[in-house]
């Protein structure tokens, strides 16, 4: 729940979005407008492009920091496609400058073919109105795309040619490649899993049977598999995925350790139905350079200690 | 007749939900035109090529007095920046005017919004103390970080 200038309080009973810009007819309307229009609802993970960056210094203090910028929730909102036809968006276009009425007036240019895509404008968050600091009245939702281009408090809809290159996808979210340069719009977070249990901070007492678990999530679709690997990446095998294996949604699994009481150093791999396999990091260092800020979907390494004490390898 | 109304109706509804990006409008007929007047209440964004910008101009030394009078209190004598993470100058004249100060105490004219620009190209060495910005010469000024910066197709 992250913000550049605050969380506003904005009255849904006056609050208006407004769609314009290249479009047959400009609309504006109220949420109780949105409200009416045909509703869907979708869980989805919501990821901070900076979750899992180098550099931060509380890395080595659990899992809630070295992967808690990460949550996933049942949404409700109307597809923005919907939104948009009813505005009618006019050849030519190409990205939707979205922007919150926060007192950054934060704005990203979002792809229209993400628009068009599976967009959406939610209202609600886990069977409730959206809280405050998660957008409320209305935001948008990207499913898949880095946390950041999620737009809360939003306001207005802009159908344009060409991005408007805010300062949030400029100078902030983005960080040089191995050749300096810098790319743009890159806002697909790629395939990740990670073991929550055991991890840093949540060790084991003695040995004897432990179940491992964790979560892994893709933001091009569904995760087709997870492996486990217990001596350092030397070999792998199948993790079991839970039930519930939503698109761009976490997906829960699980695995079996007999723990003996020696080291033991844990790791999980996830592969997406696009058929990406989680890296590692030196694989990611090498293709993206050192500096590895934002999208850092390596692999996390635990280390099981002699005594149950579980820190992380890359901290 | 009622019937094949009904039956009219509901394809054209589905005709109009298949053809996006064509101008079909107003399949539900929810919310309702937006007024010229709301629009330009909002519609703020400043583009590289310069569209967006309001008239007026401004250079460093105006921008100087105004940064120590509006600013000075969160940021000292200037933000530091690193200009090759900026690659267009229009895009600070936009960010400042969208979100300086974040605590929406002050808006800034746009003479006062060129000439902080101004101030802070000039102090963080992308333009000289001496130079004018306006609606046209800050599309032109071309920061030194803009070849680094590539958008895959
Ligand atoms: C109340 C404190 C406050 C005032 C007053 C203020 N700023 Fe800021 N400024 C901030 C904060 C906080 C940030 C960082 C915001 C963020 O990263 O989201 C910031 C960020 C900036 C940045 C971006 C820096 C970067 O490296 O990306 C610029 C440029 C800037 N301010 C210019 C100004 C100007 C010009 C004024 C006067 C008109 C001003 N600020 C007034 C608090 C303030």
């Amino acid at each position: 729940m992250r913000n550049h200038a605050g969380t506003p309080t904005l009255d849904p009973r006056t609050h208006r979005v407004i769609v314009h810009g290249m479009v047959s007819s400009a609309l504006s309307f109220s949420i109780a407008d949105l409200m009416r229009f045909p509703s869907v609802e979708r869980m989805h993970f919501l990821e901070c492009s900076g979750n899992s960056g180098r550099g931060w210094r509380s890395l080595g203090e659990g899992v809630q920091y070295s992967h808690g910028l990460l949550s996933c929730a049942l949404w409700t909102g109307v597809p923005l496609r919907t939104v948009l036809d009813e505005a009618g968006v006019r050849p030519g276009a190409g990205w939707v400058i979205a922007e919150g009425a926060d007192g950054a007036l934060y704005d990203r240019s979002i792809p229209l073919a993400k628009a068009l895509d599976d967009a959406l404008l939610v209202y609600g968050q886990n069977g409730e109105m959206l809280r405050p600091e998660q957008g409320y009245p209305v935001r948008l939702l990207l499913p898949g795309f880095e946390g950041s281009a999620n737009v809360k408090w939003l306001r207005r809809l802009k159908v344009v040619g060409a991005p408007a290159y805010s300062r949030e996808e400029t100078a902030q979210y983005t960080q040089p490649g191995v050749d300096g340069r810098v790319e743009l719009f890159n806002f697909v977070m790629d395939a990740k899993s990670v073991i929550t249990f055991p991890s840093p901070g949540d060790g084991l007492r003695e040995p004897g049977f432990y179940e491992i678990r964790g979560f892994a999530w893709s933001g091009r679709g569904r995760i087709t598999g997870v492996e486990v690997s217990t001596n350092g990446g030397a070999t792998w095998a199948a993790a079991t995925l839970d039930e519930l294996r939503g698109t761009k949604c976490l997906t829960r699994f699980t695995f079996p350790l007999r723990w003996d009481g020696t080291p033991v150093e844990l790791q999980s791999r996830a592969t997406d139905e696009a058929g990406a396999v989680q890296p590692t990091l030196a694989a990611l260092v090498a293709a993206r350079g050192p500096s590895l800020r934002y999208h850092v979907n390596a692999i996390a390494r635990w280390r099981i200690a002699a005594d149950g004490t579980v820190s992380n390898l890359d901290a | 007749m009622a019937t094949l109304a009904f039956v009219a109706i509901v394809v054209l509804i589905a005709a109009g939900c298949a053809h996006t990006a064509n101008g079909a409008a107003h399949t539900y007929g929810l919310g309702r035109p937006a007024n010229a007047a709301e629009i330009a209440a909002r519609d703020i964004d400043v583009s590289p090529d310069g569209a967006g910008l309001p008239g007026g101009r401004g250079d460093a030394v105006a921008g100087a007095r105004i940064f120590a009078a509006t600013c000075r209190r969160c940021h000292g004598e200037g933000v530091r920046l690193d200009p090759q993470r900026w690659p267009y100058a229009t895009t600070l004249f936009d960010y400042v005017r969208r979100a300086m100060p974040p605590d929406r105490t002050e808006r800034l004219r746009p003479d006062e919004l060129y000439a902080v620009t101004a101030y802070e190209l000039a102090i963080n060495g992308v333009i000289d103390q001496r130079d004018v910005l306006d609606r046209q010469s800050l599309p032109r000024v071309t920061m030194p970080g803009l070849k680094s910066f590539f958008k895959s197709p």
